[in-house]
């Protein structure tokens, strides 16, 4: 028998299979716009990947924002699973930032990853995934451009704007200035990081921090959060199947009390 | 604004100045207390909301508007009719049309940054929707911002507005100064209408009633049941505020303890709450999230009785004590200290505030709150939005807040 946690998330939705002792399978997926088609598909991917069918799941947990449009047996925040899934591989960790697609959160964690308190970012874009996205339009670069572009700036440049709209209409005037690539990437990465930090200090920053969702990938955020944090923030292998796995230990743990 | 709303504008303004329609909802009274002889308690509710709105568009005595700190025995000592704007443009929200006066309000130059209470409360009158008022009394207690709003309110109606402004402190000096603004103002209302104040049945109407509410809270210590069904604010806030010191009042109070004495203890646990601020009055999933999730609002912040009782043969002391007894909400020991007590008389498992946009007076104390209460053992869930502008509601985001809560009380 196994467990499976399902994450649909903004941008991508995560299965993973677990048994009794280990990751059996993981399958990852964009979520486009249908959360529950992908959710049934992403679904039958890990299942295939695991060759194994519906049958063989004893307890389904569904989480993320789609997560009322998958065929779950229940559904748990993807909070308490993200607290859950990091506990799971980095067990000293004490605060998690996660930062998704469409919102940013802080959890600090006691013991055995209980949940002891947390933030979410307010109704903007700013401070997410999706705003890194946005500017990448505007900057005419790729996502993983912002790491190489953030190490080559010279010039710390504000964005003063925090709503993530009006931030676009003032890296159009930089632009115009003739600001450098590199500064305005940078500048980008620099509004991200400073509003989440804005949002952990409401708690008050932790350590060990752990950083997941997809913008963990970002090696210029990554980069800045160690300049502003002035230390390394913990990032696990695949930061963006936490919120998955600690649905899928949830899963576990509902099954078998 | 499009043709269909500015056409339905027109009627609702042609409607609310038309005051000899209003004594027509007579027969409408009439037929409810025919057909409902033994009201519920929304029934009830309902009915006294009929009721006032006769009263109030029909100008059958002097409409008074007042601010929601006001103590409203003043305004029944003198045989008028209050009106709470606060509170009404609530039911507004709650109609669902609260984007009208806030987009009134904010062609008009009230910018968007401004309580929305205020703001929808200049949409009304801008659009003159709300009861003509014969004159205007305000505290500063608990908002500052209260005195911007009824200055306004005054320059749109051209009539004269009496404000008490209240210290922080409660000094002897500081007693003084709002009873003297007090006795002053008595003066003078009382010669514009040409009315005298009569204390005695709105004080003692008002001491009876807060020995019913007293009652009631000893029954939400014991017992899963909260100031609802549903949780909303408009089942309790006019009968805390507008019509405290009247029969209205008193009669909705001594139904509901009847109410709440029939009710049998519930087998579910529920998650104790005390709930901070208001909530929002728009149609919103919040009440429905907190069933799902099993919280329980065992109290309310805005439902507390905050007074001594009040004395006729010293008016102005009494009602001196109950305005600046007020203002403990504004600060933030004597707030957190409230709370720490509510918290632990009603035995709570949490705290949830529900932040309004642009309130300074909840939010500025958010930080000692939050952590004062953690560091008791109270967890605490701030909650951002708008209770009347909808624009700031996300349902998505309200859901996952809640559920995590509820999933960290659980443990």
């Amino acid at each position: 028998m196994v467990f499976v946690g399902l994450d649909i998330g903004s941008q991508s939705t995560c299965a993973i299979i677990i048994n009794d002792k280990e990751i059996v399978a993981h399958a990852l997926m964009p979520s486009g716009v249908n959360p529950k088609q992908i959710g049934k598909e992403t679904l039958h991917l890990v299942l295939e990947k695991a060759n194994l069918s519906r049958s063989d799941v004893q307890f389904l947990i569904a989480t993320g924002y789609g997560r009322y449009q998958a065929e779950a047996d229940e559904q748990v925040s993807e909070i308490t699973c993200q607290a859950r899934g990091v506990q799971e591989l980095i067990p000293e960790a004490r605060m998690v930032l996660d930062i998704g697609g469409q919102d940013s959160k802080i959890i600090l964690l006691g013991k055995n990853g209980r949940v002891i308190d947390f933030m979410m970012n307010d109704k903007c874009a700013a401070g997410t995934g999706r705003f890194l996205e946005l500017m990448t339009q505007v900057l005419s670069i790729q996502l993983e451009d912002y790491g190489p572009l953030v190490t080559q700036s010279r010039e710390l440049i504000e964005l003063s704007n925090t709503c993530a709209i009006f931030a676009e209409s003032e890296l159009v005037s930089l632009i115009a200035q003739g600001k450098k690539k590199e500064d305005l990437a940078r500048a980008v990465c620099h509004s991200v990081v400073k509003r989440v930090l804005t949002l952990a200090g409401k708690i008050s920053i932790t350590r060990p921090l752990v950083f997941t969702g997809g913008v963990a990938k970002n090696q210029g955020i990554i980069t800045i959060l160690k300049r502003e944090l002035s230390f390394a923030p913990l990032v696990p292998p695949n930061p963006l199947i936490t919120a998955a796995l600690g649905a899928a230990y949830i899963a576990r743990e509902k099954s078998l009390s | 604004m499009n043709l269909k709303t500015s056409t339905a504008l027109s009627l609702a303004r042609f409607f609310a100045n038309r005051k000899s329609l209003f004594h027509l909802l007579k027969f409408y009274e009439w037929w409810l207390k025919r057909k409902f002889s033994e009201p519920t308690l929304p029934q009830t509710s309902y009915q006294l909301t009929i009721k006032t709105v006769r009263e109030l568009y029909s100008h059958s005595r002097p409409v008074i508007w007042s601010s929601l700190f006001f103590p409203c025995e003043f305004i029944h000592a003198i045989g008028a009719i209050p009106f709470y704007p606060e509170i009404t443009i609530g039911l507004v929200a709650a109609l669902g049309f609260s984007n009208i006066p806030l987009e009134s309000a904010e062609k008009n130059w009230y910018s968007q940054d401004l309580c929305s209470y205020h703001r929808a409360g200049v949409g009304m009158s801008l659009l003159k929707l709300f009861p003509r008022p014969d004159c205007l009394v305000a505290t500063t207690s608990i908002c500052r911002g209260t005195a911007g709003f009824f200055r306004s309110l005054a320059d749109i109606w051209k009539i004269p507005c009496f404000l008490i402004d209240v210290p922080y402190q409660t000094t002897p000096e500081a007693n003084n100064y709002v009873k003297n603004q007090l006795s002053s103002i008595t003066s003078h209302i009382s010669s514009q209408l040409n009315c005298q104040f009569r204390w005695e049945d709105a004080f003692s109407l008002s001491n009876s009633t807060v020995k019913t509410i007293q009652q009631i809270e000893a029954l939400r210590k014991q017992k899963n049941f909260a100031i609802q069904p549903p949780t909303k604010n408009l089942d309790y806030l006019p009968y805390y505020f507008q019509f405290l010191g009247s029969p209205v009042s008193k009669l909705f109070f001594e139904k509901f303890l009847f109410h709440l004495q029939k009710l049998e203890k519930s087998p579910t646990k529920f998650h104790r709450l005390v709930w901070l601020h208001l909530k929002p009055f728009y149609p919103n999933q919040l009440t429905a999230l907190l069933n799902e999730y099993h919280f329980d609002v065992v109290y309310d912040e805005f439902a507390s009785v905050f007074w001594k009782p009040l004395e006729p043969e010293k008016p102005f002391e009494s009602l001196t004590n109950k305005i600046i007894s007020s203002q403990n909400l504004t600060v933030p020991e004597k707030r957190i200290d409230r709370v720490l007590h509510w918290c632990d008389q009603f035995q709570a498992d949490g705290v949830i505030q529900f932040n309004q946009w642009g309130c300074r007076q909840s939010q500025g104390m958010n930080f000692l709150l939050k952590n004062t209460l953690q560091q008791k053992g109270y967890p605490v869930l701030l909650l951002d939005g708008d209770h009347i502008d909808k624009k700031f509601y996300s349902e998505e985001q309200l859901r996952t807040r809640i559920e995590a809560f509820h999933e960290m009380l659980e443990g």
